[in-house]
């Protein structure tokens, strides 16, 4: 698996006048200023931002289906249209809506990679029923990004994430494990392990643990690795290390990693680190009563067995408490809350030329005692996020915001279900988030094992995608207009006996495409949808007509990008 | 030129790649440089990186929140973690016999459909199933005395759950084991790598066993000692042993024993290499003065076990 490394991973080592500067090329590693640096004049310069922005129904459009997961209402795409000075407020009620931390989840997942479609213990190994397979996978993926999810929304401070001393469970969760979860309560809530587990919120999760395991032998450097790439934005799997030039020898890596300066290079920051995670150190794999369950005793063996203590960067740690305040404490943590909330936004990773925005997002977290609302808010204002169109003139390696971006296919699925009451789903999956039996890559989505990374581009299988979700969609939501016409629905007041001579059968198309566009439909669009929906009725009715007529709407670029 | 750049190792700069050692003693870099190699456990902390980095950032970064971990304070003085040690010798450490009973025990209330094997679980019920006694089964395991190389071996290993006929679980994930050249052999060796639960026992194994620990006990001339090797945790208490030494000719141990406590800090004990009534107490590193504690009765599980063979 190679992934383009984080920008952001040399600013210490860059402010320091470490190593030089590599060549800076598009694509390419590159040494980016420690943050809080002033800016260097070899630095690159803040220019002009290369792009427009998007209109402010498009816009509103892009920020709540970012955080809310769904279309903007009617009335808010009216207001924003005939002011865009309301999109602003319209925002903060966004931010403070209770989708948020949903949102929040959705779109960690695709960097945290905890929401796989399999953990070493199965629905089975807890005897429950096949259609609760689904929820079990996604509880246990979701519940360290559930956590900071809450964190976020709830505007607590960031440092929470790493010395919480509750997690996020469910119910099911909550039945599975040592949790002590309210006999009777639904849904996902606070509440703390009962199995003497440090206070470390995320890390002291079963979610993150069971997604990044360790063996025996590994003696959990793999998880060290994890929290250092999760949460300091650090990756050691793309360090310059030349395995082939180590002299040691193979047969005994455990003294290599002692003396080889090769491995010395990596393992003597992360086996302390490791060293701090024992409790969560397993004699076997597969089994549910060895993984789900920490163990205290066994913090007291990662001295004898690893050789090293516990300790962050040379700061000898007690255990994974101390920790926790060690990772909150360290500098790259807030760097790295910045590179990957806009990297969430922004749908890419951050480059050299991002460091002065990243920068003032970063003082946007500090400044506001480590809240997180008021960095989501500032990376939802910025140009970046809100570029809508390159301009011709922009340099290509400066026309790097994506101005069309695809939707996830949470997004879809959120939002289709919302304004349509389409919902896919198989035998308790849901088929746009999942790929045992669902489409989440096919749609452009991130399984976090093999597809790490969300499409930016459209494809063969995202297009296939469209069109079952199209007229899935259409279906829904013609059969949820003619149960309740009154509704708020994409099709209020659809009646079947509309003909397109009657005013109010346009008005029900450019409605609709205003709904799931945010773009006043042209006239010669809709004369083309109309021409759809004469074609279609005489064969089979005017129920299927509009029905493909939602679909070919959905199934528009309009829709399928923000 | 060599470059005293420990911090490359540190955050993990965009070296060059390397390729070789150079006589100064680094590493050769295609770039022709020579990159120390240093410890970087050794390496400032990211505070101090910030210190060193000069006045441009530091105005900014200083205005970073700065938590303080809570100090461990022990919950436990010296009277009360005497009484916790005391009162976790009394239940007595653990041992692989009351593993290997329990399982031997289910595993005869199957029959010939179910789980079909008298002793193993040997993969077929996977999911489980339930045979005509009430008892259920599933998983994997392996009976060590099926596969014995010495005169006394027993042992179970696997990741498994069964019922008995009264509904009461034995779970297991890992392995117990214990071995002696005969029944009259003056050393039994043990180990107990396992996390478990045995809600037919009225002990420990009721509330649940995790153990990663492996010893010896030796007779002779009305004289048994215990030595133990590694971690459990049984009863509330965890418990750390290296070279621990318990005797029934002796009042408190030798080795070293460590318990963590309720604040999540351990407290250690060293005895030193013979078996004293009174060892160094220490808690979290720092030396607390000298504690007295009898803790012969830790042996008293594996005497009572070792009678019955």
């Amino acid at each position: 698996m190679i992934r383009q490394r984080p920008m952001w991973g040399c600013v210490l080592a860059a402010a320091l006048g470490c190593g030089g500067a590599p060549e800076t090329k598009e694509g390419e590693h590159v040494t980016l200023q420690r943050p809080g640096a002033e800016v260097r004049p070899s630095e690159p310069t803040p220019t002009a931002a290369p792009f427009t922005p998007l209109s402010a129904p498009r816009l509103l459009r892009r920020m709540s289906l970012d955080l809310r997961g769904v279309l903007p209402s009617v009335e808010e795409l009216d207001a924003v249209e005939a002011d865009p000075a309301a999109l602003e407020p319209i925002l903060d009620s966004y931010l403070e809506d209770p989708r948020l931390a949903d949102r929040l989840v959705d779109l960690l997942a695709e960097q945290w990679w905890t929401r796989v479609d399999v953990f070493d213990i199965v629905f089975e190994d807890y005897f429950l029923d096949p259609t609760q397979e689904f929820a079990f996978e996604r509880a246990i993926g979701e519940e360290p990004l559930r956590l900071v999810a809450h964190v976020m929304a709830e505007n607590q401070p960031y440092t929470d994430i790493v010395t919480s001393d509750t997690t996020m469970a469910n119910e099911l969760l909550g039945a599975l494990w040592p949790l002590d979860y309210p006999e009777g309560a639904v849904g996902w809530r606070r509440v703390p392990y009962t199995d003497g587990r440090p206070a470390a919120g995320v890390l002291s999760t079963n979610g993150l643990m069971w997604r990044y395991t360790a063996t025996r032998s590994n003696m959990n450097r793999g998880r060290a690795a994890a929290l250092s790439r999760l949460l300091l934005c650090e990756d050691y799997v793309v360090r310059p290390v030349s395995f082939s030039a180590a002299s040691s020898d193979v047969s005994d890596p455990e003294r290599a990693i002692r003396t080889d300066p090769y491995c010395v290079t990596c393992h003597a920051s992360l086996d302390p680190i490791a060293a701090t995670f024992f409790g969560f150190w397993w004699l076997t794999l597969y089994s549910r009563i060895e993984q789900q369950t920490y163990h205290p005793e066994r913090e007291a063996l990662a001295e004898e067995i690893m050789g090293v203590s516990p300790g962050w960067y040379g700061e000898p740690v007690a255990d994974l408490g101390e920790l926790g305040v060690a990772v909150a404490n360290d500098p790259r943590f807030y760097s790295c809350a910045v590179e990957t909330w806009a990297r969430a936004f922004w749908r890419r990773p951050l480059v050299a030329e991002d460091q002065p925005e990243a920068e003032a997002l970063r003082l946007a977290l500090v400044e506001a005692d480590a809240r997180p609302i008021p960095l989501l808010r500032a990376i939802l204002m910025s140009a970046e996020y809100q570029a809508g169109a390159v301009v011709a003139e922009a340099p290509e390696v400066e026309a790097r915001a994506l101005t069309a971006r695809p939707l996830s296919p949470e997004v879809l699925e959120t939002s289709l279900a919302e304004r349509t009451g389409f919902r896919w789903q198989y035998e308790g999956f849901e088929q746009l988030r999942n790929d045992d039996h669902g489409y989440r890559i096919f749609a452009g989505g991130v399984n976090g094992i093999s597809v790490v990374e969300p499409a930016v581009l459209p494809s063969v299988t995202s297009a296939l995608v469209s069109v079952r979700i199209g007229e899935g969609a259409g279906s829904a939501a013609v059969r949820q207009a003619l149960a309740d016409p009154d509704a708020p629905t994409l099709l209020r007041g659809l009646d079947l006996e509309l003909v397109p001579e009657d005013p109010a059968f346009e008005a029900l198309i450019d409605a609709a495409a205003w709904q799931l566009h945010g773009v006043r439909l042209p006239t010669e669009q809709r004369d083309e949808l109309v021409t759809l929906w004469a074609a279609i009725v005489p064969a089979v009715g005017p129920a299927a007509a509009w029905e493909a007529v939602v679909s070919a709407l959905v199934q528009d670029p309009l829709f399928l990008t923000d | 030129m060599r470059s005293p750049c420990w911090a490359l190792l540190a955050v993990g700069c965009a070296a060059p790649a390397v390729k070789t050692v150079c006589e100064e003693g680094g590493l050769l870099a295609e770039d022709g440089r020579c990159y120390d190699i240093v410890d970087d456990s050794a390496a400032p902390s990211p505070e101090d990186q910030e210190q060193e980095d000069g006045d441009a950032g530091a105005g900014q970064t200083s205005t970073l929140p700065q938590l303080e971990a809570d100090a461990l304070r022990a919950a436990w003085d010296g009277p009360a973690l005497v009484a916790a040690l005391e009162s976790a010798a009394a239940v007595g450490l653990p041992t692989p016999f009351g593993l290997t009973a329990a399982y031997a025990e289910v595993m005869a209330q199957g029959d010939s459909r179910c789980p079909a094997n008298p002793y193993e679980l040997d993969g077929r019920f996977l999911r489980g199933c339930t045979a005509d006694s009430g008892a259920f089964y599933s998983g994997v395991s392996t009976w060590i005395p099926v596969h014995r190389r010495t005169e006394v071996e027993f042992g179970v290993n696997g990741d498994f759950m069964l019922f008995d006929r009264d509904g009461r679980r034995l779970e297991v994930g890992g392995g117990v084991g214990w071995q002696a050249e005969s029944r009259d052999a003056p050393v039994i060796k043990f180990g107990l790598y396992v996390t478990a639960v045995w809600e037919g026992d009225p002990g420990p194994l009721h509330d649940g066993l995790s153990a990663s620990l492996d010893g010896s006990l030796s007779r002779g001339a009305g004289r048994q000692a215990l030595e133990v090797n590694g971690s459990v945790a049984f009863a509330g208490y965890a418990f750390a042993f290296r070279r621990a030494g318990f005797a029934t000719d002796c009042v408190g141990g030798s080795g070293s024993v460590e318990l963590r406590d309720p604040s999540l800090g351990w407290h250690r004990l060293d005895f030193g290499s013979t078996c004293t009534p009174c060892g160094t107490w220490s808690f979290e590193g720092a030396e607390m003065g000298e504690l007295c504690v009898d803790l012969s009765p830790m042996i008293q599980t594996y005497s009572d076990a070792w009678s019955t063979l």
